[in-house]
C-alpha cells in the first residue's frame, strides 16, 4: 500500500512552473530573424520544411486501385515477408516456415479484399450522407441563415482554425484561386456566426506569400454576403514575420500597406485571420530554442527561467493562442504538422470521406462543440 | 436479450480454448504484414465504464489495468516494439485526493506484480520505463519505480513507456531547458540544434521514434496534452468510442490491423513508383536507335514540297 501522497508538495512545484522568472523576450529575436531571411528572399525555414515531409497513412485511394493494390502484394510477397515480424531476426527459415507464412499471407490479404469491398461501401454511405448534409444545412450565402443556425447552440468556441489543403490547378476549385477562395469562404462563415478569430493552416504556407490575392478574395467573399454597404473590417496577420495586413478598412479594400499605418491608430476589426504554415510548428520550435541557448550563453537567461509558462507566453507570440476547435476539410484525420504547442486541448473536428469546403462541415463541427465537455485532468 | 445469448455462449464448455485458438490464428496472420513499431493509449473513460456499471470507482480503474494487460499482450506478440501508455498526466493532480491515492496505488503495485520474477515482463521480454516529470513523484514511490526500472532493463524487445506524470508541454519545455543547459555548459554547439535534438532530449530519451499508432479510448476528439510533437506530423490517431475497459484483443487487433492494411496500400503504390523511375544506362539502352533513323508512312499533305 502506497502512502498518502503528499499534493501540497506537488502544488508547490507546479506553482513554480507557473511562473515567469525573467524579462528577456526570445521571441523578438526570433521574429526579427525570420523577417530578415525573408527579406534576403532565401529562408531557412524552408529548407526545414522539405526534409520533414508530411505523407499521412490513411489513403482514400479508389476501390479499384486499392484492389489492385493488394493483389499485387499477394503475388509478390518478397518484400512482405522481409519486413514482417513473422520470422526471427538472422534466422533462415525452413521450408515448412515458409509454407505456413505464405498460408498465413493469403488470409491475410483475403481479409484485406473483404475489407476494401467494406471500404467501398463505407465511402458510398459517407458520400451520400454528406450529399444529404449539404442540401440540409445550406447558408444560402445569407448571414442571417447562418446567424440563426449558430444561435440555437448552447455554446460556440473563442477561436477557430482551419486545416485546408492545395489542390493542384488542374482540379476543381484549385490552384491559389481556390485556396483563396476556400479561406473566403471560412472567414464569413466565422464571421456570421460570430467568432472573431480564425487561423487558417496550409502546409506548404502558400497563402501567407498571397496575401493580396487572399484580401481581394476575401473582399468580394464579404460583399457577395454583407452587401457594398456595410463592408466588415477584417485584417490579415502572420505572426511568425510579425506582419498584419490590415484587409479592410470603412467598407473600403486596402490596397495599400502604407495607408492605414500613417493613420496611427488602429481600427476596429470584425476578424482576425492568421494564417499558419508548418513552419510555425516545429521549425519554430527549434528557433526559439536557438536564441535561447544564444541568450543563455550570454548569460542573459538561465537555464532554470524556462518554466512552462515562459514557454507558453513565448509561442503565444510567436504562433498565437490555442485554437478551440480544429475543423480539418479532409478525408480523414490528419494533423498534417500543425503547431504542437498549439493543439493540446483543441477539439478536433472532421468528416470522414469529405474532400470538400461546405458549410454543412463547418456547422456540424461547431454542433459537435457545443455539446463537449472539457474538464482538464478532472 | 443479447447479453443473455452471449453470456450463453461464453458459459459453454470450450469457450475459451475455441477463443484462444482464433485469437492465435489472428495474431499469425497479421504478422504476415507490415506491424507498427509504436503504438500509443490514452485509458480514458474508466470512470465512465464505472458509473455505467454500477461499479465502484476504484473498480473501474482496475478494469482499466486488466483491460492495459490484455492490450499489451496481444501488442507483443504481434510485434509491436514500442507502446506507450497514459497512466497519469500532470493535470490529473487537480483530481480529489482519494482518487490520486487510488491509482497510484494500483498503478504501483500493477507494475510492481509484472516485474516479478517468471510474471509478465520476463515472460515476454518486457522493459519498463517511466517518462514523466520525476520532481513530482513523491521519493518512497520513485525508489521503487526507479528498482523495477532496473530490474527490467535487460530486456530490448519489447518496451513499455509509462507516461507518468506526464503532459506533452511539460515534456518538450525539459527537453528545452536540458539543451539550453547543455549549450552553456559547452557540451552541445548552437547550430547542432534541430528537431532530432529535441526529440533525443525528450522524457523518452531518443529511444522510441514517432508514434505510429495513438488510441483514445471513449470517444473524445482532443489529444489532452499528450503525444502532442510525436503524433502531429504522419501518425494516425484513432479515436474509438469504447470505454478503456471495454478496449480489449479485438479492438487492438482491429486498429493495428486498419493501419496495416493502408500500409499495404502506400507499400505498393511507392513500388509502381520505382518502377517508373529509369536510371541514365536505361534510357540510354532504351533509346539507342537516333531519331533520324525511324521509318514512318509515307507522308500526305495539302501543302507541297
Amino acid at each position: 500500500m502506497v502512502e498518502k501522497i503528499d499534493l501540497d508538495e506537488v502544488k508547490h512545484t507546479l506553482a513554480q512552473a507557473n511562473q515567469i522568472t525573467t524579462s528577456v523576450s526570445p521571441n523578438k529575436l526570433v521574429k526579427d530573424q525570420a523577417q530578415q531571411l525573408e527579406k534576403n528572399g532565401s529562408s531557412d525555414l524552408d529548407s526545414a520544411v522539405a526534409e520533414t515531409n508530411c505523407s499521412p497513412v490513411y489513403g482514400s485511394d479508389s476501390f479499384l486501385n486499392s484492389f489492385n493494390n493488394l493483389f499485387k502484394a499477394l503475388l509478390s510477397p518478397k518484400d512482405v515477408g522481409s519486413h514482417s515480424k513473422f520470422f526471427k531476426e538472422g534466422e533462415k527459415p525452413t521450408y515448412g516456415q515458409l509454407t505456413e507464412f505464405y498460408i498465413y499471407h493469403v488470409v491475410l490479404t483475403m481479409i484485406y479484399l473483404v475489407m476494401s469491398i467494406l471500404r467501398m461501401f463505407q465511402y458510398l454511405s459517407n458520400r451520400i450522407k454528406l450529399r444529404f448534409l449539404s442540401v440540409a444545412f445550406n447558408s444560402a450565402e445569407d448571414p442571417e441563415i447562418i446567424n440563426n443556425d449558430v444561435n440555437k447552440l448552447a455554446k460556440i468556441p473563442r477561436r477557430v482554425s482551419a486545416i485546408l489543403n492545395y489542390k493542384p490547378e488542374q482540379e476543381e476549385n484549385g490552384g491559389v484561386e481556390g485556396l483563396c477562395n476556400d479561406a473566403a469562404k471560412v472567414a464569413t462563415w466565422c464571421l456570421s456566426s460570430g467568432i472573431a478569430n480564425l487561423f487558417v493552416y496550409e502546409y506548404h504556407g502558400v497563402l501567407k506569400k498571397r496575401v493580396p490575392a487572399l484580401r481581394r478574395a476575401i473582399y468580394k467573399k464579404f460583399v457577395a454576403y454583407f452587401g457594398t454597404q456595410n463592408v466588415p473590417n477584417f485584417v490579415i496577420k502572420i505572426p511568425h514575420l510579425n506582419l498584419s495586413y490590415p484587409g479592410s478598412v470603412d467598407g473600403k479594400l486596402v490596397e495599400d500597406d502604407g495607408e492605414i499605418l500613417s493613420n496611427g491608430n488602429s481600427p476596429k476589426y470584425n476578424i482576425e485571420i492568421t494564417l499558419l504554415s508548418v513552419t510555425d510548428g516545429r521549425p519554430t520550435i527549434v528557433e526559439l530554442t536557438k536564441v535561447m541557448a544564444d541568450l543563455a550563453k550570454k548569460g542573459e537567461l538561465r537555464p532554470k527561467d524556462i518554466t512552462l509558462k515562459f514557454m507558453d507566453q513565448e509561442l503565444q507570440q510567436l504562433v498565437g493562442k490555442e485554437p478551440d476547435l480544429v475543423i480539418m476539410f479532409q478525408p480523414f484525420l490528419n494533423l498534417q504538422g500543425y503547431p504542437p504547442w498549439q493543439i493540446r486541448l483543441s477539439e478536433l473536428y472532421w468528416e470522414p470521406d469529405n474532400d470538400s469546403i461546405g458549410y454543412a462541415v463547418f456547422l456540424r463541427a461547431l454542433q459537435k462543440y457545443s455539446t463537449c465537455k472539457i474538464n482538464v485532468g478532472r | 436479450m443479447y447479453p443473455f445469448i452471449w453470456s450463453l455462449v461464453t458459459n459453454l464448455p470450450g469457450y475459451l480454448y475455441v477463443d484462444g485458438l482464433v485469437k492465435d490464428f489472428l495474431i499469425n496472420v497479421l504478422k504476415t504484414g507490415p506491424i507498427p513499431s509504436h503504438l500509443s493509449f490514452v485509458m480514458d473513460g474508466n470512470r465512465t465504464f464505472a458509473k455505467k456499471n454500477g461499479l465502484p470507482l476504484k473498480e473501474g480503474h482496475r478494469r482499466g489495468a486488466d483491460a492495459l494487460m490484455e492490450v499489451l499482450k496481444c501488442c507483443i506478440e504481434v510485434g509491436v516494439k514500442n507502446m506507450t501508455v497514459y497512466a497519469f498526466s500532470i493535470e490529473n493532480f487537480n483530481r480529489s485526493q482519494a482518487e490520486i491515492d487510488t491509482i497510484f496505488d494500483l498503478l504501483l503495485s500493477k507494475l510492481v506484480y509484472i516485474s516479478e520474477d517468471n510474471q509478465f515482463c520476463d515472460v515476454q521480454k518486457l522493459r519498463i520505463k517511466i517518462i514523466g516529470n520525476r520532481s513530482l513523484i513523491p521519493e518512497k514511490i520513485l525508489e521503487d519505480i526507479v528498482t523495477l526500472e532496473e530490474k527490467t532493463a535487460g530486456y530490448r524487445e519489447h518496451t513499455l513507456f509509462v507516461a507518468f506524470p506526464y503532459t506533452s508541454r511539460d515534456d518538450i519545455t525539459h527537453s528545452i531547458r536540458q539543451i539550453v543547459g547543455k549549450v552553456k555548459d559547452g557540451q552541445l554547439d548552437k547550430d547542432q540544434i534541430d528537431q532530432q535534438e529535441i526529440e533525443r532530449n525528450f522524457y523518452y530519451e531518443g529511444e522510441a521514434g514517432k508514434v505510429d499508432i495513438l488510441v483514445r479510448t471513449s470517444g473524445h476528439t482532443r489529444l489532452s496534452d499528450y503525444m502532442l510533437w510525436q503524433c502531429h506530423m504522419d501518425s494516425v490517431i484513432e479515436l474509438p468510442t469504447t470505454l478503456w475497459p471495454s478496449f480489449r484483443f479485438y479492438s487492438t487487433w482491429w486498429t493495428i490491423f486498419k493501419w496495416s492494411y493502408y500500409k499495404t496500400l502506400l507499400i505498393e503504390d511507392a513500388e509502381q513508383m520505382q518502377i517508373k523511375k529509369l536510371s541514365t544506362e536505361d534510357i540510354n539502352k532504351r533509346y539507342r536507335k537516333p531519331v533520324g533513323q525511324f521509318t514512318h508512312p509515307p507522308y500526305v499533305s495539302v501543302t507541297r514540297e
